[in-house]
């Protein structure tokens, strides 16, 4: 149950997993700021709880929001317990359809966003002796498909930071998690961009992947909610955690290819570097 | 082994040159090209007939276009495709600049450009069987390009 109050800093709170997370943090009394790009749409959730809650507009492409909101944390509520990177959206597009600029602007918004973030964050973290990243990634970040490979090229770079980071930071007490949500119903798909200029020699691909897409059962958000709860501010989180048990069969069923094309190719591999 | 063509990227040094020069041995045709086009020149030197040295910086979309018309231009077609060049920085997080750190992701989206401009212009990679596409991102040292 609920141990001291802590503190928490939330990107992407307008809809979704962010909006979720911070009323539920603030239910259980502690203390958050809720950012978005717009935190007008977050003053009727955030007027609830008083002073436990600071609604401050940041957006993660934007590195003078991001020192600004950052900066306006530790000043109200003197540190930062747990920051969790939430913003971020999906691409539809074979790589060959997906213009420079739409892919380039989602990794700025996926990969590089939380990376700036972080690394705004880190100099108050140390200094305070401790703390939690905690990053949504997708179980697109440890599986993919086609018609999503950018998407899951944004979160890979995302799972392989937190990786790095969660060894990197380990001196400082800082812990590193990433979350890998499976199908919610969090209105991401609805969010989705698809490519500029689709191309007649993918149609067939897409549409198989809209008929996968229909037929999903979108979870409730509340539970990969109540998971990242459960972790947040552990001793010894995980550092890489799957939120929902469809996305742990898919990763589940990639790892054991993987395995098995290792074996596969084993003597290739290894007569590499035994020239 | 019938003779396939040969698109590789970062030929100065490393992978790229170990990988063009086996290619080229073998009797392949191989599109050898490098940011630093002097730096790939000695392929012809060896291989008139069947190295073709191109300035090709994977950042840079109209130098990826004009490599693409020359392949085809000379060779028609590319059977392989190895993506090679790459960099990496070894640095705290905190600690890297944000232009190297974006430089390298750069480096590597401009090899997605260069996949979307090679197949969105002509169909060909699409119906080749057997194409190869190896990414390296490799290195050592505070911030050192590797491959290139």
């Amino acid at each position: 149950m609920a141990d001291a109050a802590r503190t928490w800093l939330i990107t992407g709170c307008s809809s979704g997993f962010g909006r979720l997370l911070a009323q539920r943090a603030l239910e259980r009394g502690d203390r958050v700021a809720l950012t978005a790009r717009n935190p007008a749409m977050l003053a009727a959730l955030a007027g609830q709880y008083g002073n436990a809650a600071l609604c401050l507009p940041l957006d993660v492409t934007r590195p003078e929001t991001i020192r600004s909101a950052l900066g306006e944390v530790f000043e109200r509520f003197g540190r930062l317990d747990i920051l969790v990177n939430n913003a971020g959206y999906g691409l539809q597009a074979a790589a060959e359809e997906a213009s420079d600029a739409q892919t380039r602007a989602m990794f700025e918004v996926n990969f590089f966003g939380p990376l700036d973030v972080i690394r705004a964050a880190l100099p108050g973290l140390r200094a305070q002796g401790g703390g939690h990243i905690i990053n949504i990634s997708s179980v697109g970040g440890r599986t993919t498909a086609p018609l999503i490979g950018l998407y899951s090229a944004s979160k890979f770079a995302l799972e392989g930071l937190s990786l790095s980071l969660a060894m990197e930071l380990a001196p400082f007490g800082i812990k590193v998690t990433s979350i890998a949500p499976g199908a919610f119903a969090t209105g991401f798909a609805g969010a989705v961009q698809s490519a500029g200029a689709k191309l007649d020699a993918y149609r067939q691909q897409h549409a198989m992947l809209d008929t996968i897409l229909a037929d999903l059962h979108f979870a409730d958000p509340a539970g990969c909610v109540e998971a990242i709860l459960a972790i947040a501010g552990a001793d010894e989180p995980p550092r890489q955690l799957i939120a929902g048990s469809h996305a742990v069969s898919a990763v589940e069923a990639v790892m054991a290819a993987q395995q098995a094309e290792i074996a596969k190719w084993r003597a290739v591999s290894d007569a590499a570097d035994q020239q | 082994m019938s003779e396939k063509i040969w698109l590789v990227t970062g030929c100065a040094t490393g992978f790229g040159r170990a990988i063009a020069e086996a290619a080229l041995a073998q009797g392949h045709k191989v599109a050898v090209t490098d940011r630093n086009l002097a730096a790939v020149e000695d392929f012809a030197l060896r291989y008139p007939e069947t190295a073709l040295p191109l300035g090709l910086d994977v950042t840079n979309s109209d130098q990826i276009a004009a490599a693409v018309d020359a392949r085809f231009r000379n060779f028609e077609r590319i059977d392989v495709l190895v993506n090679n060049a790459g960099y990496a920085v070894q640095q705290a997080v905190a600690e890297a600049a944000m232009p190297s750190v974006r430089g390298m992701w750069l480096a590597c989206a401009g090899q997605r450009s260069y996949h979307q401009f090679r197949l969105g212009r002509r169909p060909g990679l699409r119906a080749v069987h057997g194409a190869l596409c190896v990414q390296q991102i490799r290195g050592r040292g505070a911030e050192r390009r590797v491959g290139r």
